[in-house]
């Protein structure tokens, strides 16, 4: 998709959590929708999970490039979490390819994202996005 | 003896009920003939000024008078011994001088009136939880009402006169903490308490107050402007009583709040305090329903806690009137709304990950925010939100429901993060 989502590319069901993605993102470029994103990322990862397929495919190469810039963990974080709950209900249906850049990004250049990112005591979160990679992986190729 | 204004209308958890027939508690009904204001004056018209030798006389004198709607016995000074019949309750002022009482049929009467209070049932399907009435013949009574209507929980100034009944309404599992704003000092020491506590970041986007005739929709967007707000507040308590102040929020969350700030030693009695009592907790006196946690330490954790939750949770719910307004369809499920709500209300917190370079200020404000973030998501989840919500149902409940469940254990994970990661700034701000 090159034009830029439209309303009901992130509204499909018109659930709460829909509309407020859309409320965020609509309208905005891959550049705007990045600063969103570094901005409170533990804020709109969520909209990532809700967001109709096109949208999110469309968004997450600000994803991408938010973790590239990325100083901290937080990006990714709280971009783990919402890939993973969006595959875990199988809403995973566009956007495959951007995410799994996004994951080999993040595990080849772990180092860059601090301190905390290397703290294990809930999460490992590069063994968390390793094994997330191998499913989506493993789903992507029975699919296909 | 006696009610006091905040015993009137400090708290009231009212039952719930059903959508056709809305049940109102009037809060702290006397049992007394007369509600006794100490140390207080009434405003009113006066109808007769008689010498009686104590208050009780005095009473008695208003009993027999038809007319009397008040009285007010001066035990001390240059009037003592006279005893005012009153022929309203308008506002009253402190007087230490005098103490004075509201005959109990006028509180029956504007008790009442709480049920028929304009557009009740219509509140109720707006999803009102508050009901202030003043009576007719107050000036600002109707619009009391309306405001209640308008905005979930605003209690206007007023409400600390005789003439004014204030009611909770219980709503779903939603327990809503009110306190009213009242004296007007409190406002002043809710504000500036709330905005100089450590978590004052989280707490002032919902703190507003709005000083009707002068701006009616000032909001504070930063924490200088609350505080200018509050120092305008604390100006204008003078005599002008069309301000209005309100401050609700989920009482569920009020302990969480208190703990996000309080040191650990202090936690367990603000659990138990908040929830029952910070409404009536306030300000000493403490009033009856205090009584189990009344000492001194506790209901000075319960002014902080009071201040702390200072929180109107205001553009979420006004967010979720605005959608009921307008539409109050007796076939709405109040459910629907009071999911709306609590989906609306965790959405507004933006909270940030703790990390190993937080001060411990910032340490605290970060859990205060997931703490509060995974409570509300917990109650969204307890209630079955996801089989409730109309958008959640088309999507497919269930798949909603396990996404709003990993946001939950995330907003946990979060919480448990703030208290197990230690400081590499050495523990100090």
């Amino acid at each position: 998709m090159t034009r830029l989502p439209s309303a009901s590319d992130f509204n499909i069901h018109n659930s709460l959590d829909e509309i407020r993605a859309c409320e965020h993102f609509l309208g905005k470029t891959i550049a705007e929708a990045e600063r969103l994103l570094a901005e409170a990322p533990h804020y709109y990862d969520e909209d990532f999970i809700h967001m109709g397929p096109k949208a999110f495919d469309f968004y997450m190469q600000a994803a991408i490039n938010c973790v590239k810039v990325a100083t901290d963990d937080d990006v990714i974080r709280a971009m783990r979490a919402a890939i993973s709950t969006r595959f875990e209900i199988n809403d995973l249906t566009l956007g495959t390819e951007r995410v799994l850049e996004m994951i080999n990004y993040i595990v080849e250049h772990f180092d860059q994202f601090g301190p905390d990112a290397q703290d294990t005591f809930f999460l490992d979160l590069k063994a968390a996005y390793v094994q997330l990679g191998e499913r989506i992986r493993a789903q992507s190729s029975v699919l296909s | 003896m006696g009610v006091n204004w905040i015993g009137r209308i400090a708290i009231g958890a009212a039952a719930l009920l059903a959508l056709a027939s809305f049940t109102w508690t009037a809060v702290a009904q006397s049992a007394v003939e007369y509600s006794a204001l100490q140390n207080a004056n009434i405003m009113a018209p006066t109808l007769r000024t008689l010498a009686t030798s104590n208050l009780l006389a005095c009473q008695a004198a208003c009993e027999a008078s038809g007319a009397c709607k008040a009285y007010v016995y001066h035990h001390n000074g240059a009037s003592k011994g006279s005893c005012l019949l009153k022929a309203g309750v308008a506002p009253s002022n402190a007087d230490p001088a005098a103490h004075a009482g509201v005959r109990r049929s006028e509180r029956e009467r504007l008790g009442s009136a709480l049920d028929s209070c304009p557009k009740a049932g219509l509140l109720g399907l707006a999803r009102t939880d508050v009901l202030t009435y003043c009576g007719t013949e107050f000036a600002y009574g109707t619009a009391a009402c309306k405001l209640a209507r308008l905005n979930l929980a605003r209690i206007a100034f007023e409400t600390k006169n005789t003439q004014c009944e204030s009611a909770v309404r219980k709503y779903g599992q939603t327990d809503l903490l009110i306190f009213p704003a009242n004296p007007p000092e409190m406002h002043t020491a809710v504000c500036n308490s709330a905005l100089s506590s450590p978590i004052a970041p989280i707490v002032f986007p919902y703190l507003m107050e709005r000083v009707r005739s002068r701006n009616p929709k000032a909001k504070p967007r930063t924490l200088n402007e609350a505080k200018a707000l509050c120092a305008g507040f604390h100006g204008s308590l003078g005599g002008r009583s069309n301000e209005s102040y309100y401050a609700t929020m989920p009482v569920a969350a009020a302990p969480l709040f208190a703990s996000s700030v309080m040191p650990s030693s202090l936690r367990p009695p603000i659990l138990m305090a908040v929830p029952a009592a910070v409404g009536a907790c306030l300000l000493p006196p403490v009033a009856p329903i205090c009584a189990a946690a009344a000492d001194a330490a506790l209901v000075g954790i319960s002014l902080l806690s009071a201040a702390i939750v200072a929180i109107v949770a205001n553009d979420a719910i006004d967010g979720a009137l605005d959608r009921a307004d307008g539409k109050a369809d007796p076939k709405v499920d109040p459910r629907v709304l009071e999911c709306d709500l609590l989906w609306q209300s965790y959405k507004d917190y933006t909270c940030e990950a703790c990390k190993h370079t937080d001060k411990p200020s910032e340490r605290r404000l970060k859990r205060g925010c997931w703490v509060a973030v995974a409570l509300l998501r917990r109650k969204y989840l307890d209630m079955r939100c996801d089989y409730i919500l109309p958008g959640s149902i088309a999507k497919g409940s269930a798949a909603k429901e396990r996404a709003h469940i990993d946001r939950w254990e995330v907003a946990v994970k979060h919480v448990a993060e703030c208290d197990r990661k230690p400081h590499t700034t050495g523990g100090k701000d």
